[in-house]
């Protein structure tokens, strides 16, 4: 036998293995064997990725573990069974189950100290037989974290993942297929990025949508906020239509209808076929990459680059390599022009990840603000917001939320801000675009006191008494400290006195 | 079998179901010595808890030359994917590659063997494999993903 080495991955296609797997709903006769083939043959993937494999797994109904590794090689994991997801193992102290039966109120430190000291039993059954809590209250928070947990992996971070098949164990608390539904429905909208949308849907802009009508709940898909503002969508998906008609249908708002045909794509309800739309049958798909990069402020080409090529920035010589092979692919001779001007843009994408990349490494450590920094900002900008000071507070948001620190409430408060101008102020703002904003709140914080609070000021912004009253009431309930600050319909006597400057 | 048994057979150590979060507590059972060999004939499956809990057992090992017998696939997959899964210390003296036919739909493992199959860095070109009626079989394994440990 003659030696060889095997074979180099770096060489690998570029998005075959993503796009087979986002094709696979388009081809209802693939067996369970080639649905485990194309997720084996993921190379690197990010955590958005992640949102579509665990709804392939769970719709195939395989038992075993999804095993996720990423960069850092840290290890998570997602038990699976038969359609349910049993148990997400993740290395998160925040999500520790003793740390959120405290943060939910439930246990007291003692309590749990002493539920920790013990080795006879688990904790959970610890505390019922001390009955401290119950069997729903265990659940309830077994639930939350497992839903904080995956919420944590659905980023732009990479992964690598194998799953395993094994008779894994069922659980009585699990996240059904619809239930996963609802999460996807959360992190579209509050997590996902806009570029990731515009370069995700490239290779089937302009194909025919394929929706499928026999899925029992698609009244239910159907009425999530998500749609609210995309009438006719539905109706319009039954047309063989394409994102790109749909684009100009929706023009106002196509980063939200984006997120909808991604949402509906997870539940299976549209797939894409290899066809055309009868109007875009000629290929043009390095003029659709082109008219997407060409204005580009360095930063966003930057980002935009690795986001095409789905290699981590920094490695810019691979990014700029596999934007080649890219052009080279998706090229034909009419779109010579577009090749051309592409090639320019990468050449210029070269130039400008090597700045960036010494400019980072002098600067990054001086501007990067730490996490209880901005705690702290927030904490502070929390109390202009009870003080009613919204424009202050807005500023400060504004700045924070402009240099990417999205993270930790950052957005809700802004959204809070907002809405408490114009409670302040009565001036009409844009409902629709605050409803919107508020569907995207990160799903980790819709949880929280703070999110029922602003959605009760949206309520009584919208005059929606009902909205108003449920939703302060879960803010209480969650964070007695809103009892003090109450969020009520305006009397005549509340706004004598507001006229009067008297609170 | 669900939960990892281990049992010592001659001088080999025989892995048995599934490593996982149960693995912390039967480990124990294997104590250093300078030349520790594993098998894994009968390994089902790892998840992620077991990943971790095997490199702690590698990090505790690491004074001993290890050797890896009979990997199957999800051990391989992890290999390839996991970072201080397999330390210098160890080596994959063998392990099995699946074949599929899709005519029939029948599966089939062949054994690689270090030394003869494959060598550091080296892959020797895969011997055809034939089911059972004689029909040729094709590599069940994305190849340039599944022998990725070999390059070490």
């Amino acid at each position: 036998m003659s030696e060889s080495t095997p074979p180099d991955t770096t060489t690998e296609s570029y998005l075959t293995p993503r796009k087979d797997l986002y094709e696979i709903f388009g081809q209802p006769s693939l067996s369970l064997k080639k649905k485990k083939k194309i997720i084996e043959a993921l190379d690197e993937i990010d955590g958005f990725d992640l949102v579509f494999i665990i709804g392939l797994i769970l719709e195939t109904g395989l038992t075993g573990a999804l095993n996720i590794i990423s960069e850092e090689n840290e290890i998570s994991g997602i038990n699976f069974f038969e359609g349910s997801i049993t148990h997400i193992d993740l290395p998160d102290k925040e999500t520790y189950f003793g740390n959120l039966l405290l943060q939910e109120g439930l246990v007291k430190k003692v309590d749990l100290d002493r539920a920790i000291k013990q080795n006879e039993m688990q904790m959970g059954q610890f505390l019922i037989s001390q009955n401290i809590l119950t069997v729903q209250q265990i659940s309830s928070v077994v639930l939350l974290q497992m839903r904080l947990r995956l919420s944590k992996l659905i980023s732009s971070k990479k992964f690598q993942l194998n799953f395993v098949e094994a008779a894994t164990t069922n659980s009585l608390i699990k996240i059904s297929l619809i239930e996963y539904f609802d999460l996807c429905h959360d992190w579209i909208t509050g997590r996902f990025d806009a570029d990731w949308f515009n370069y995700h849907f490239l290779p089937w802009e302009k194909k025919i949508i394929k929706y499928n009508d026999q899925l029992e709940f698609q009244d239910k898909i159907f009425a999530k906020p998500l749609f609210t503002n995309l009438p006719g969508l539905k109706e319009a998906l039954k047309k063989s239509t394409s994102i790109y008609e749909l684009k100009k249908k929706y023009a106002d708002n196509r980063l939200m209808l984006l997120k909808a045909i991604h949402f509906l794509s997870i539940t299976a309800l549209v797939s894409f076929s290899e066809e055309q739309t009868t109007t875009a049958t000629e290929s043009n798909k390095l003029e659709l990459l082109y008219l997407n990069l060409k204005s580009k402020k360095d930063d966003e080409l930057i980002k935009a680059f690795s986001l095409i090529t789905k290699i981590k920035e920094g490695n810019t010589e691979a990014i700029y390599v596999e934007f080649l092979r890219i052009l080279e692919i998706d090229f034909n001779e009419k779109e010579l022009v577009y090749k051309n001007e592409l090639t320019k843009i990468a050449l210029q994408f070269l130039t400008k990840a090597h700045q960036q990349q010494q400019q980072t490494k002098v600067t990054s450590k001086v501007n990067k603000k730490n996490d209880s920094e901005i705690q702290n900002i927030l904490k502070t900008v929390q109390m202009d917001l009870f003080s009613n000071n919204f424009y202050e507070a807005f500023v400060v948001l504004k700045k924070l939320y402009e240099g990417n620190e999205f993270g930790q409430k950052v957005k809700l408060f802004l959204i809070w801000a907002k809405i408490g101008q114009a409670l302040k102020s009565k001036v009409k703002v844009n409902i629709k675009a605050l409803e919107d904003e508020l569907v995207s709140v990160l799903p980790e914080d819709k949880e929280s006191a703070e999110y029922f609070y602003v959605c009760a000021l949206f309520g009584k912004l919208k005059n929606d008494k009902r909205i108003m009253q449920i939703n302060y009431e879960k803010a209480v309930k969650k964070n007695k400290m809103y009892q003090v600050y109450p969020v009520e319909e305006d009397t005549l006597l509340s706004k004598f006195k507001k006229a009067l400057g008297v609170t | 079998m669900s939960r990892c048994e281990i049992k010592k057979v001659g001088s080999e150590y025989m892995f048995d179901g599934t490593i996982d979060e149960s693995f912390a507590t039967v480990v124990n059972e294997i104590k250093p010595e300078p030349v520790l060999k594993f098998n894994f004939k009968n390994l089902k499956s790892i998840n992620s808890t077991g990943i971790r809990e095997w490199i702690k057992l590698m990090q505790k090992l690491s004074a001993s030359s290890i050797e890896l017998y009979e990997c199957p696939k999800p051990f391989i997959d992890q290999a390839n994917m996991v970072q201080g899964f397999i330390p210098a210390n160890a080596r994959v003296m063998s392990f099995y590659v699946p074949y599929y036919n899709e005519d029939n739909e029948t599966e089939k493992k062949v054994l690689l063997v270090y030394g003869q199959h494959y060598t550091e860095g080296k892959l020797n070109p895969l011997p055809p494999v034939n089911d059972d009626q004689g029909a040729p079989m094709e590599l069940d394994v994305i190849e340039s993903k599944y022998f990725k440990f070999i390059k070490g």
